[in-house]
């Protein structure tokens, strides 16, 4: 017996197999939010409706000696055009249509705000889009307030980037083997000016180099909005590149995928593009979308576990789309089912720990759970990731087929080669096939290995300063450039590829920063009065002021001096960063004599690039009083 | 490199040319500020896409075939274009406020209309030629040079019609003055509405002609509207020949952008935007424009 629609106002109530008579305390209301005009939404809603009608059909959810049916309300958040409405949908959602629990969301710039909506009602959200770490790292910093906040689906950017490198490994090791070519590959990136590319672009760019050891041929970073990148694509080419890795989630993706196609390109395309990943791509692109790979969560007969191939069977025939990481809304409402039962009450604390608790198979991981707060990237409740539990996948669009091409267990030596754990070997899903590599890019580059030179004997490339990290004669042990200030009269080196970037500038103490593009680690500069000696009370004041969180001292004291030999205090710090990263730092401390107290601290993220305390001395030894 | 911006540049450039010459066209004539203009390109690409789209068109093949697709959308842009015209703008033509208001009103119903037809899925039309060419070593996609090549026959057709025929004179009388153009027996209501349809077309035609190498959704008539506010101020409102020369000084901005600073290639449209303020910062009329002061003697 299925009821008629219901309710909702301005979002559309409906209700799936609920018996007819029951109770309208006996339904619980469930609020999918997404920009419902738009792929992402639809798949939010679709997702969400599956699992609701299964669940209902199957005898509802039993809450203590209650037994209870979910109904779905539809919110458009329109989050793609407007992040007031996004907040407006969220608000209404709860306060108006109330939804005793809210999911969907996908871009970080909306969900953020809607995030914040839901904490002040302590209304459990269920993150089904947003891959940013800050929406999880809230969690562990303030987690009173933000407790109520899951990530079900995308696991979090960084292993996005992760699965990325693994997937332009796997593509680096078949085209090498296929074409004979020694060179480095060049590696060109593409990612859309969003905010949750931003701090991807810069690991890809880090990483492309330092795990993958191919050579980046450019970074390119059109609109999202973009409806044609001719320019770009020729740009690309121009450069003499041989893989593409596009980063996008909107429109975007579509005419790069027909501008790489219809020129010919000869670079594979292996990144992230979410249009790539729907059935309508390949005749939006007018079949040029063939060969594009990208990041995807289902894939045509690829069973990651037993629940996979039903659920993607049933959804394309239900809505003639191939279901996509928002259609995760199905497991999100399975895993609150599972909560609810568990918790044995609606209550919305009780249900919080309950669902911390819960581990159970999901259409995409065989053993799902929600990280601790000892999470290594500091992201509590976010997606558990790697081998044995979510992996994610990769898709190929090969002759008008989508099928999946990663993980692929054959090539996963060129993962463990990159540095990832050699559990990858052991992934090895039913229906994977080979990765193809373009016919123009093998083509190019089998004529380039017919007439290539022997490759010369490998370069070590020193990574690492002498030992205890004092000041080397002539700076750092790489090329550097220097930062003076002459109004507070001081200067340091910082290596010569770093960038200033003024978004970490937040507060009046900071003066300068330089790092690696859009990546760690970080210089930071930073001047206060000196009206306090300097103790470790006032270095971890000063680390509060300076806006980081969850600050710890992690040595005492140490008496140091600067390049000019100016006595100076040092001690090592953990903390969380603004955007939600545990970081490991080195400070220095020096009082300028009539002056201001000159701090420089060096930070990075040891989960993505790898703390050596030696590295961040050298900088902070280079630290210099001026007149 | 140096090959890549100019043919680049030259593609870009004469499809804002298209778009810009039509709001020049009906400013200059009219005076009347067609907001809605690029919602007309809109309109024409996606009648492209629903003509040529054969799921639905199974029974009617003859209107799929893509001359017959081209053609029905041109002319059933150009009627929607000249209905609002009579029904909307005509009347309040005078009040320059009201009609900016109105049009710009137009434009988000046909935005919002669209929404509803086609939902916000991502579209493309079939292309008409496929494959590319190689200029100076660069590969330019056929239908790219189909893009320029009808943009170029166009621009063409257009500076003939204006400037050899006794419709154009009467065109250019009517733009010099409207009461004088009267008073030498020019039906100027007549005029201003064939304006309208010429420039509706022109609009049509540049929607028709991108439309293969575009994503289709509902919101692509916002990203050309400002580059065309920005050509048509840059070249000097209501100046033909200043439309066209802004077109392919901001096409050259935005692929200079994407040649010399990748990363920023967001910023494209925003720095073609910025060099505008510049140049009207020390020109303000535009670089054809009539002088502000002069204009209101």
């Amino acid at each position: 017996m299925v009821l008629p629609a219901c309710g909702g106002g301005g979002g559309t109530g409906v209700s799936f197999n609920i018996p007819a008579g029951t109770p309208p305390e006996n339904i619980i209301k469930l609020g999918v939010i997404g920009p419902m005009q738009y792929l992402d939404g639809r798949q939010h809603w679709e997702g969400a409706t599956l699992a609701a009608e299964h669940i209902n059909k199957d005898g509802g959810v039993k809450v203590g000696d209650k037994t209870y049916f979910f109904t779905l309300i539809k919110a458009d958040s329109n989050e793609l055009n407007s992040i007031t409405d996004a907040s407006s949908a969220m608000e209404k959602l709860i306060t108006v249509d109330k939804a005793q629990f809210v999911m969907g969301g996908i871009r970080t710039e909306a969900v953020t705000p809607m995030q914040e909506i839901a904490m002040d009602n302590k209304t459990i959200f269920l993150g089904c889009g947003a891959a940013t770490a800050s929406l999880n790292s809230v969690v562990k910093s303030n987690y009173d307030r933000y407790k109520y906040w899951f990530r079900v689906t995308p696991f979090v950017s960084a292993k996005l980037v992760d699965n990325t490198i693994m997937e332009i490994a796997m593509a680096g090791a078949i085209i090498k083997e296929e074409t004979g070519i020694k060179r480095p590959l060049r590696v060109a990136i593409c990612a859309e000016g969003a905010q949750w590319a931003d701090s991807m672009t810069g690991m890809m760019n880090a990483w492309v180099k330092s795990k993958l050891h191919m050579e980046v041929s450019g970074t390119w970073r059109p609109s999202p909005n973009a409806t044609e990148l001719t320019a770009e694509m020729t740009a690309i080419q121009t450069a003499n590149t041989d893989i593409i890795c596009p980063i996008t989630s909107g429109p975007m993706g579509i005419p790069y995928g027909r501008s790489w196609g219809e020129l010919k390109v000869p670079a594979a395309s292996v990144g992230i593009n979410v249009e790539a990943q729907g059935l309508n791509y390949w005749e939006a692109t007018n079949h040029f979308g063939n060969f594009d790979t990208g990041l995807s969560s289902y894939a045509q007969d690829v069973a990651p576990t037993p629940l996979t191939v039903p659920y993607f069977n049933e959804f394309v025939e239900r809505f003639k789309e191939v279901p996509s990481y928002t259609s995760g809304t199905y497991d999100a409402i399975y895993i609150l089912k599972l909560a609810l039962e568990s918790a044995g009450t609606l209550d919305a604390d009780a249900v919080v720990v309950a669902l911390e608790k819960t581990a159970t198979t999901t259409t995409v991981s065989p053993h799902f759970a929600f990280t601790g707060m000892d999470a290594p990237l500091g992201n509590p409740h976010d997606v558990n990731y790697g081998p044995g539990a979510n992996t994610g996948l990769a898709n190929q669009w090969q002759d008008g087929k989508l099928v999946g091409v990663w993980p692929n267990a054959a090539y996963a030596d060129a993962s463990v080669a990159a540095g990832y754990d050699p559990a990858w070997k052991e992934v090895n899903y039913p229906g994977i096939v080979k990765w193809m590599p373009n016919p123009t890019v093998v083509d190019k580059l089998k004529a380039e290995a017919a007439t290539e030179p022997a490759a010369p004997p490998p370069t070590e490339v020193p990574v690492t300063p002498p030992a205890g990290g004092q000041p080397a004669a002539g700076g750092l042990h790489v090329p550097s450039a220097t930062y003076t200030n002459d109004k507070l009269g001081f200067s340091f080196q910082y290596p010569k590829d770093w960038v200033t970037d003024p978004s970490l500038l937040t507060t009046p103490y900071h003066v300068a920063d330089f790092r690696v593009s859009a990546f760690v680690p970080v210089a930071v500069a930073s001047a206060w009065d000196q009206d306090a000696p300097i103790t470790a009370e006032w270095f971890a004041a000063a680390f509060g002021k300076l806006g980081v969180t969850d600050y710890k001292l992690k040595s005492d004291v140490i008496d140091d001096k600067t390049a000019d030999g100016t006595p100076a205090k040092r001690v090592h710090v953990k903390y969380t960063t603004a955007t939600g990263y545990e970081a490991l730092a080195d400070a220095i401390a020096v009082d300028k004599p009539g002056g201001k107290r000159i701090m420089l601290h060096v930070y990075t993220v040891d989960a993505f690039d790898p703390y050596v305390e030696a590295n961040h001395l050298e900088i902070l030894h280079t630290l210099t009083l001026t007149k | 490199m140096i090959e890549g911006i100019i043919v680049q540049t030259l593609v870009k450039g004469s499809v804002y040319a298209l778009l810009a010459l039509g709001f020049a066209l009906i400013f200059g004539v009219a005076r009347v500020l067609q907001l809605s203009h690029t919602s007309f390109y809109m309109l024409a690409a996606y009648g492209l896409f629903a003509f040529t789209d054969a799921a639905w068109l199974g029974k009617y093949p003859f209107v799929s075939n893509p001359g017959v697709a081209i053609v029905l959308s041109i002319l059933i842009t150009t009627g929607i274009g000249l209905a609002v015209y009579k029904l909307l703008i005509d009347r309040v033509r005078e009040h320059h406020v009201t009609v900016m208001l109105i049009t710009l009103a137009v434009a988000m119903a046909f935005q919002q209309i669209m929404l509803i037809v086609f939902s916000g899925q991502y579209s493309s039309a079939p292309s008409f030629l496929t494959g590319y060419l190689e200029i100076l070593g660069v590969k330019v996609a056929f239908q790219n040079l189909l893009v320029f090549a009808g943009a170029a026959v166009v621009l063409l057709i257009v500076w003939v019609l204006l400037s050899k025929t006794r419709l154009g004179i009467a065109i250019r009388a009517t733009a010099q003055d409207t009461e004088i153009a009267n008073l030498m027996g020019i039906d100027v209501s007549t005029i201003l509405f064939v304006v309208m349809g010429i420039s509706t077309a022109l609009a049509a035609i540049a929607g028709v002609l991108v439309a293969p190498t575009l994503v289709l959704e509902p919101g692509m008539l916002w990203s050309p509207f400002v580059m065309v506010m920005a050509i048509i101020t840059l070249g000097g409102l209501g100046s033909i020949k200043g439309s066209v020369i802004g077109a392919f000084i901001l096409a050259c901005v935005e692929v200079l952008v994407v040649f010399l600073v990748p990363t920023g290639a967001f910023l494209k449209g925003a720095v073609a935007l910025l060099v505008m303020v510049v140049v009207l910062i020390f020109r303000p009329e535009g670089l054809f424009g009539i002088i502000f002061e002069e204009e209101r003697l």
